[in-house]
């Protein structure tokens, strides 16, 4: 599916990106009592797209090479840039879409257009066709790489810190909220484990193993906490609650055992496999029960090679 | 299996999509118990199943399955589709029975 993700990124970019992010911003105008003996060296000037004929910072008009060379042709005398500028073409927004503009350009038929303030009509920038796909590309990267960094700084989280040992604790509390709307923590630990960049197939283990132990928490016990610790070795999650308690271990530990009540099994459980799943997920498994008192699980999660 | 085969082949309507139907599920798992899920399905398969409240979703969810369809016109609770879209999941039904499900993607080559 990775394919698929980026196209999907691309297509996302695309509408995202607003005429701003590519707009050039650097560029000369002219005043309307400007003759057009100024524009060849302005036009040259602005990368031969157009001259925007500015008053009070709003746009009045725009001149291209074609009005350029109709002046030249026409063999008057010089003239002021009102008489050949073109008064009526298309403008864009800076927050448009880039694709809605690149709709706009192609059906007026314009390569150069301006970009102007919705309201007050205040130049702020020129778009040209010829250039686009090298600004949108550009652009791409900028993301692309500010999207690297971020992945680069999730990833090394450990690495950034500056310390002898860094350890991130986190605390969940499972409220006894009915078995049925169950497995919130367990989600919530998957996303921290992704935000601090653990390796997949460790958020994988480390959900499963959250997963059960929660839904035992809500079928068995009335509710718990959650500790868990993640340092550059390993994931520690440590599940305790004040429920009844197991009274023999070792017969809960085998696989199918299960005293899981009907409306546990009508959610879908009971098939006496959570406390062998968790073991399986675990590379070190620790469960301690006293009836009355309640229920400590231990799991551990690798994440060198010892 | 691409899904937009899976829901030629079983009939599906589709409760949410994400993703083109181009993409695929490597594997299929069929079960109605959620440790069964956890313990057994692979990531990257289709889950079937014909449980329909959150957990089902939940299930998917811990173990990075992204397709889950839903057998014998089951229609998942609302908690579990809202649930499955924020996860960006293939939400699908079909008319068919689980016995009926699996024997079809089974002749169409899908693995457990
Ligand atoms: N926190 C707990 N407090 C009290 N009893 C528990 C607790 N966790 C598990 N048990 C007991 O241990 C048994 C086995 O638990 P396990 O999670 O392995 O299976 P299950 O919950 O019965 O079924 P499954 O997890 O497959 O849906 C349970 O049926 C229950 O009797
Ligand atoms: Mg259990």
């Amino acid at each position: 599916m990775g394919k698929i993700k980026i196209v999907d990124r691309i297509q996302e970019m695309l509408y995202e990106l607003e005429v701003r992010s590519i707009m050039w911003t650097d560029f000369y105008t002219l005043h309307p009592h400007d003759m057009m003996s100024k524009v060849r060296k302005v036009m040259q000037r602005n990368r031969n797209t157009l001259v925007p004929i500015v008053l009070d910072k709003k746009l009045i008009g725009t001149l291209t090479i074609d009005n350029y060379i109709k002046w030249l042709n026409s063999k008057e005398k010089d003239k002021p840039v009102t008489r050949y500028m073109n008064v009526d073409s298309v403008t864009l927004h800076p927050q448009e879409p880039v694709i809605s503009a690149l709709r706009k350009m192609s059906d007026s038929k314009s390569i150069r257009v301006a970009v102007v303030e919705p309201e007050s009509n205040e130049l702020v920038g020129v778009i040209c066709r010829c250039n686009l796909f090298e600004d949108i590309l550009t652009q791409f990267d900028i993301v692309y790489k500010d999207e690297q960094v971020r992945h680069y700084r999730a990833s090394h989280i450990f690495e950034d810190v500056q310390a002898d040992a860094v350890n991130i604790s986190l605390l969940f509390h499972v409220a006894d909220t009915p078995m049925e709307f169950g497995g919130e923590i367990a989600s919530s630990i998957r996303t921290a484990l992704q935000n601090l960049g653990v390796n997949s197939d460790m958020i994988r283990r480390a959900g499963i193993a959250s997963y059960e132990a929660e839904m035992n928490l809500l079928a068995y016990a009335g509710g718990g906490e959650f500790q868990v610790d993640v340092n550059p070795k390993h994931i520690k999650i440590v599940i305790s609650d004040r429920g009844p308690g197991i009274p023999d271990v070792k017969q809960a530990m085998e696989p199918g055992y299960s005293t899981a009540p009907d409306w546990v099994r009508e959610l879908g459980f009971g098939a006496g496999m959570g406390l062998n799943n968790i073991d399986d997920c675990s590379d070190i498994f620790k469960i301690r029960s006293e009836v009355g008192v309640g229920t400590k699980l231990v799991i551990v999660i690798d994440l060198e090679e010892p | 299996m691409t899904i937009e085969k899976i829901i030629s082949i079983l009939d599906c309507k589709i409760l949410n999509l994400d993703v083109s139907t181009d993409s695929s599920v490597d594997s299929v798992y069929a079960t109605d118990l959620m440790s069964d899920v956890l313990a057994n399905c692979k990531k990257g398969s289709l889950l079937l199943t014909i449980l329909s409240n959150l957990q089902s979703v939940r299930a998917a969810e811990m173990t990075e399955v992204q397709v889950v369809c839903y057998v014998s016109g089951r229609q998942p609770k609302p908690e579990a589709l809202a649930h499955g879209k924020k996860k960006q999941m293939t939400i699908l039904t079909t008319d068919y029975s689980m016995y009926r499900a699996c024997s079809l993607l089974h002749d169409a080559g899908l693995k457990e």
